[in-house]
């Protein structure tokens, strides 16, 4: 799966018009299955955003947090809209980011002794992910030493410098095939000298 | 939009890259919730930015390292040191100014003991943000964001670290309260910073 192209994956079924009224109904019924099959189709997917704007730091945690407010407010009648369960998931799950900012902020300034801007996390060096880590920056570095001079430019401007391609084109001279060439060729390389490390989960899941 | 289909590989970058236009962000990331593939693809694509953003980062270092050894010189220190003093002074002084991109308004983010976001910046202006990296896990990079007290992406990228500190240039923002984000290379979040942007007198 990891590896197939957009047009070789398996269609998404029944993300237009799912059951979320009935999902929703039973949740408010109190039905334990409808809550399993809750937390089936989303935990993975909050879990995901969550690490991904927050790190993987106590994310066992806040997603077991985020899913009982869901539950909660769905239970206190809160969702008006059944059928935009996904949209109302989504609110719950960015507030809940906004809200663990604020509450680093706070932390902050209610301790005395507390240094303004120090480390969040106790981070632990991962040696795994470090290994990993540094082993996609030799692949992305070799990919970028065998292309000519004008490619490696125009992936460090969109890239690194996050200039927009039409800016690119039109300053570097390029076609917006020829941009998407570049970025696609570069890409398509990367995934074939990392087959086996895109494999590999990448922290989100439990 | 993305109901019955999978992300195209532009729109997953656009994402990855905090470049994706805000009406389309939503229907983005309800299906992100639900699809796993997906997901998948955008870690994926994540970890591809990443390395790129590394590795040009240091392509873009290294040739300035290998043609001028003498700036690693000890004794030139203290003369750029001078001059660097002079510079910010110099950007202070004309801080009422809107000098543009190429004399921002320099803003020191450390980590200091204090209750209160002391750090302050004008509106409207280009912004030098200097960070203090100290005591931070060793990298050659680190990922910057900038959202705002609600968590909102305003800025983002990839900067080279130049011994403890590393810094950016953001273009003038509103007036409120803002946060920088230090990420390390493996994703995680390591530090954040505040500083507050005030309406110009």
């Amino acid at each position: 799966m990891n590896s197939k192209t957009h047009g070789a994956m398996e269609p998404v079924t029944n993300l237009a018009d799912p059951p979320w009224s009935g999902l929703v109904e039973q949740i408010r019924n109190g039905d334990p299955s409808a809550l399993e099959q809750m937390y089936r189709i989303f935990s993975t997917g909050i879990r995901f955003y969550l690490c991904r704007q927050l790190g993987p730091q106590d994310l066992d945690d806040r997603v077991h947090d985020v899913f009982l407010i869901i539950v909660q407010s769905i239970q206190k009648g809160e969702l008006r809209e059944p059928e935009r369960l996904m949209g109302y998931v989504r609110t719950i799950v960015r507030r809940q980011v906004a809200a663990q900012i604020d509450d680093n902020v706070k932390a902050r300034r209610n301790q005395a002794d507390a240094e303004f801007g120090t480390t969040l996390c106790d981070h632990h060096p991962n040696p795994e992910r470090s290994a990993i880590e540094h082993q996609n920056g030799e692949l992305a570095m070799r990919i970028l030493n065998s292309l000519p001079k004008r490619d490696r430019e125009v992936l460090a401007r969109f890239y690194l410098d996050e200039q927009p391609p039409d800016r690119i084109c039109q300053e570097m001279g390029l076609t917006e095939t020829q941009f998407r060439l570049v970025k696609s060729r570069a890409k398509a390389r990367f995934g074939e000298l990392g087959r086996t490390r895109f494999s590999r989960h990448v922290g989100f899941r439990s | 939009m993305y109901a019955n289909r999978h992300m195209d590989e532009e729109t997953l970058e656009r994402y990855s890259m905090g470049a994706m236009p805000e009406g389309a962000i939503a229907p983005f990331e309800e299906h992100l919730l639900i699809c796993e593939p997906c997901q998948l693809r955008l870690a994926q694509t994540d970890v591809y930015v990443g390395a790129m953003r590394q590795a040009s980062a240091r392509l873009r270092m290294e040739p300035l390292k290998r043609g001028l050894p003498w700036l690693r010189f000890p004794r030139l220190v203290p003369a750029l040191a001078g001059m660097a003093v002079a510079v910010v002074a110099a950007g202070l002084w004309l801080s009422r100014v809107d000098m543009g991109e190429a004399h921002p308004f320099a803003v020191d983010l450390v980590a200091t003991r204090g209750a209160a976001i002391e750090a302050k910046a004008p509106a409207g202006r280009w912004l030098l943000l200097r960070l203090d990296l100290a005591n931070l896990p060793a990298s050659s990079w680190y990922r910057l964001e900038m959202v705002d007290r609600f968590g909102s992406r305003v800025w983002q990228a990839t900067v080279p670290a130049q011994g403890s500190k590393a810094g950016f240039k953001v273009r003038g923002t509103q007036p409120g309260i803002y946060f920088v984000r230090v990420y390390g290379p493996p994703g995680e979040l390591l530090r954040e910073y505040g500083f507050e942007v005030e309406s110009r007198r």
